[in-house]
């Protein structure tokens, strides 16, 4: 059964409101109301308490000032970029590029064959195998000498 | 629980940045059916200013009472609240719906803030105190009222930080005892022991001032 002093400490941690208590404790408050007037009197200044601090504390508003100054500082700053996908894809080539590069090759392949321009022949033969060669030669071929690229 | 907990815990609604423009965003995450923040925050993150005025006029007045109460300051409390707004305009891409609800989520990032003020507090402007009324211009019962409602704020003003803002929560923002407990980062449990504690410290001091 529920005392007076339990009942306080119901009422501070539940508030005054019956609808909000819970429904195990509601049956042992409300019977404790039906034969204490101290309780009756100790939830009625609870709903004082209750009436007050919602009149001082829910009542206030934002200033007008407030709301323009917080929509044009929003309007000032820029935000971070989205994520986005990596850059390789953002330059990717569109699907035609690669037919388009075959078709090319194709056709160029086909013009060769048909106008008869000779097959590429090296100058030179290659070199032996063991046979030392200049760098400088395989680079910029074998007239290239000192004097030229000290 | 400390500041530096409450702020890391703060960003926890929000996940990595979602495409813009795309249209992927909305079809790949879950809104929560009716959950008008969380379209509201969709929107923003697409760019709409008029969502995000909408957003705001929800919750500005919420904000401002619990930075209010918490801080104590008409001032620094805007300032406090100007600051979160921008938070959500500049991170709404980020924004995760289906987890936190924004208003917990606002609440606590108010909160982290107002108390962080608290502690490191800046200079007070002379031309924001507020005007002081004039009991000639209210009829005697209005003054009575306000008589209250000073003393009120003024019990609540001297409640330590903790129970300060839980109060502020309940009645300003008007959040359940799960959401305050949300926003405080503390089990429902410590709350209602803050709320006891403060309606006891409350009711004592208000009887102190009526006698």
């Amino acid at each position: 059964m529920m005392d007076l002093d339990e009942f306080q400490d119901f009422l501070d941690t539940h508030g005054p409101d019956p609808a909000t208590w819970p429904a195990e404790d509601r049956r042992q408050a409300e019977a404790l109301l039906g034969r204490s007037a101290a309780a009756r009197a100790a939830l009625a200044e609870a709903q004082r308490l209750d009436s007050l601090l919602a009149r001082t504390l829910a009542t206030e508003r934002a200033s007008e000032a407030l709301r323009a100054r917080i929509l044009a500082t929003a309007a000032g700053h820029a935000r971070p970029a989205a994520a986005r996908e990596p850059w390789r894809f953002r330059f990717a080539p569109p699907w035609w590029i690669g037919a388009a590069s075959a078709t090319a090759s194709l056709l160029l392949g086909i013009y060769v064959g048909a106008s008869g321009l000779p097959p590429f022949v090296p100058s030179e033969p290659p070199p032996a195998a063991g046979e030392i060669v200049d760098v400088a030669d395989l680079a910029f071929g074998a007239a290239i000498d000192e004097e030229t690229f000290p | 629980m400390a500041i530096e907990a409450l702020r890391a815990e703060a960003w926890r609604p929000f996940g990595p940045a979602a495409p813009e423009g795309t249209g992927l965003w909305r079809s790949r995450v879950a809104i929560r059916p009716g959950d008008q923040d969380d379209e509201l925050m969709a929107r923003i993150a697409a760019g709409e200013t008029g969502a995000f005025r909408r957003l705001m006029d929800r919750h500005i007045d919420a904000a401002y009472r619990l930075a209010r109460r918490v801080i104590g300051s008409d001032a620094e409390a805007e300032d406090v609240v100007q600051e979160a707004f921008l938070k959500v305009w500049m991170r709404a891409r980020f924004w995760k719906p289906g987890g936190a609800r924004f208003s917990t989520w606002l609440w606590r990032v108010v909160l982290n803030q107002s108390l962080d003020q608290l502690r490191h507090p800046k200079p007070a402007p002379l031309d924001t105190a507020p005007e002081p009324a004039d009991p000639a211009a209210d009829p005697a019962e209005a003054l009575i009222e306000r008589q209250d409602e000073t003393r009120v704020a003024q019990a609540v003003a001297e409640l330590p930080e903790r129970q300060r803002a839980a109060i502020a929560l309940i009645y300003g923002a008007g959040a359940s005892n799960a959401e305050a407990a949300e926003a405080l980062g503390i089990s429902v449990g410590a709350l209602e022991q803050l709320l006891v504690r403060a309606r006891r410290s409350l009711r004592a001091r208000l009887k102190d001032s009526a006698t």
